[in-house]
């Protein structure tokens, strides 16, 4: 029985698919974002 | 040092290595051994990858980089996780479909021997050399510091993390990188913490930032334009950082093995790119905290006198000679002067540099890397400076341990197996992979003990000796992915002419060292592709 429940685990965590372009866009936007976020940190303390 | 900051020095270092030898139980075979049997989790992978690439002079270095130059150095970073997500999409999946154990190996795949030799080769030079920098960088700035014997320094400084790289391979390297990025991060922590706190009452974080600002430190988003239009020998600005930075980085991780070694360690592809994608998101920030700590350092000393000149052991040498005079005089007036005096300030210690530099022609007397560890030395709590001082030798071990399991995995797989011993039993791979990992860390220390001047910046330093042979070995890699009308030899013979032309651009100075990486890639790619229709070609299955 926990081997059949191991399996279906398994199973599950197979078909659940990573969502590798948006984990890209995330990884793009944080560095843009963060840019943005220096640009105006180099105005402030100017 | 006091006997606390000895007790720390040496509880801190001791335990590291007790601790890699602790996990160095691994199969012994080159899967084990090299690979870790590939089942680190991601997490592993990102601390492994960033305790590579933050070398000892990444601490030192970066935040003396700010005090002087500003915060900008931190747009050298803005094209890494831009790599990130190209080493994801392109190079992770080929490399773990192939089940490779070096980058190099898909090469002979691609092309032939010849062309993974020779990229395997032009690595493990560049990587040997900018190891034994490595090693010597920190251990000079140290033994100038505290009056230690720089020889003895090289060989602490480098050997004795052999113990359990060469005992524990890549399993033991991720697992101490582990432990070490956490002391590191805490002790840097701690030392911000503490530059804050020094500051008179009433000045706060905020107020050392704006101080900072005022005198120009926190330019951290730089364009590189002049008067006479876009200055292609400015060194960081957002141009060279994005796209130099992308390339540079690019190379790094998606061709040098002492970063391709670490994600392959790795579960499973998943897992390599979780790890890689992880290090995109981490790694700007975290340097861009390590910078910010210069800008406090400098802060600081808007409030207290900063030394004329930060390495003192350089100086007292100098007064040895026929300058102490004018060297004495320009001191008493360096000292007449308000902290925050900068004009002046700079104007003397300018002329204090050019006296120390006719008293001691033959050495570098810039003190930016020194500035932040004569800070610790001079302000931190007894005990704390034994904890600053181990994270040099933590951080410089992080990144040497991968770099020598790096070098060996290519000698032996990628040379031994190649061309002497073809069929080694799984314990004959063994013997000679932890042989090979010996071998160089005796190689690096060999190069630390003969290193000389090293000009301006140690950490532009390696960065300049990476940007020699990154940008040909990563147009030989773009060429192995998308350029598949050239061919093995039209590739070699295009990959040799153009190192030949990087190392005379780079003699010319005409151009700052990051476009070294994109010109050098470019180069490779046109001369293959003009190359191609007037070489013999050998048949090969892409």
């Amino acid at each position: 029985m926990m081997s059949d429940n191991r399996n279906i685990a398994e199973y599950k965590s197979k078909e659940k698919k990573t969502n590798w372009k948006l984990l890209y866009l995330i990884v793009f936007l944080f560095l843009v974002l963060q840019i943005i976020f220096y640009y105006f940190i180099t105005k402030h303390f100017q | 040092m006091s006997y606390q900051d000895w007790i720390v020095l040496i509880i801190t270092l001791g335990g590291i290595i007790i601790y890699g030898v602790y996990k160095s139980k691994t199969t012994k075979n080159l899967d084990g051994y090299f690979l870790s049997n590939r089942d680190m989790p991601w997490y592993l992978v990102v601390l492994s990858i960033m305790g590579t690439q933050a070398s000892a002079i990444t601490f030192i270095s970066a935040p003396g980089q700010a005090y002087t130059d500003g915060m900008r150095f931190v747009q050298y970073y803005f094209g890494l996780p831009l790599a990130m997500i190209v080493i994801c999409i392109v190079f992770v999946p080929v490399f773990n479909k192939l089940k490779v154990y070096t980058a190099y190996e898909f090469l002979e795949t691609r092309f032939d021997l010849k062309a993974r030799t020779l990229t395997s080769f032009l690595f493990q030079i560049s990587r040997g050399l900018s190891t034994g920098i490595s090693i010597y960088a920190p251990s000079l700035i140290l033994s100038s510091l505290l009056g230690w014997n720089i020889y003895y320094t090289n060989i602490i400084m480098g050997g004795m993390l052999i113990i359990y790289t060469v005992t524990g391979g890549a399993k033991a390297v991720a697992h101490t990188q582990k432990l070490q990025l956490v002391i590191v991060f805490v002790g840097m922590a701690i030392a911000g913490y503490l530059v804050v706190h020094l500051m008179p009452s009433g000045v706060g974080f905020l107020d050392a930032l704006h101080l900072g600002g005022k005198n120009g430190k926190m330019n951290i988003i730089t364009s590189g334009r002049t008067a006479n239009g876009f200055d292609w020998k400015d060194k960081y600005n957002i141009w060279s950082g994005v796209i130099g930075g992308f390339f540079l980085a690019l190379s790094y991780f998606g061709t040098d093995q002492s970063q391709v070694g670490r994600y392959l360690t790795a579960k499973n592809n998943k897992q390599s790119k979780l790890g890689l994608l992880m290090n995109g998101i981490v790694k700007v920030p975290m340097q861009f905290l390590i910078l910010m700590l210069g800008v406090l350092v400098f802060s600081f000393y808007q409030y207290n006198k900063a030394p004329i000149h930060f390495n003192e052991t350089q100086t007292e040498r100098a007064k040895e000679t026929s300058y102490k005079n004018q060297l004495v005089h320009l001191e008493t007036e360096y000292a007449s002067l308000a902290p925050d005096d900068n004009a002046d300030k700079s104007e003397l210690k300018n002329k204090y540099s050019a006296v120390l530099s006719q008293a001691l022609p033959s050495e570098d007397v810039n003190d930016t890397n020194y500035i932040f560890l004569r800070f610790v030395i001079d302000y931190l709590p007894k005990g704390l400076v034994g904890l600053l001082i181990a994270i040099i030798f933590l951080a410089a071990w992080g990144s040497i341990a991968a770099a020598l399991n790096s070098l060996a995995s290519c000698t032996v797989v990628d040379i031994h197996k190649k061309y002497f011993k073809k069929d080694l039993s799984e314990s004959e791979d063994y013997r000679i992979s932890k042989f090979y990992t010996f071998c160089w860390g005796i190689f690096c220390i060999l190069v630390a003990e003969f290193a000389s001047n090293l000009g301006n910046s140690l950490i532009e330093t390696v960065n300049i000796l990476g940007s020699l042979f990154y940008g040909v070995i990563l147009g030989i890699f773009l060429i192995a992915f998308w350029f598949k009308y050239i061919k093995a030899n039209a590739l070699f013979v295009s990959a040799i002419i153009s190192e030949i032309f990087i190392i005379i651009i780079y003699n010319a100075n005409v151009i700052s060292f990051l476009w070294l990486n994109v010109i050098g890639a470019i180069l490779v790619i046109v001369i293959g592709y003009l190359l191609q229709p007037f070489v013999k070609t050998e048949k090969k299955i892409a």
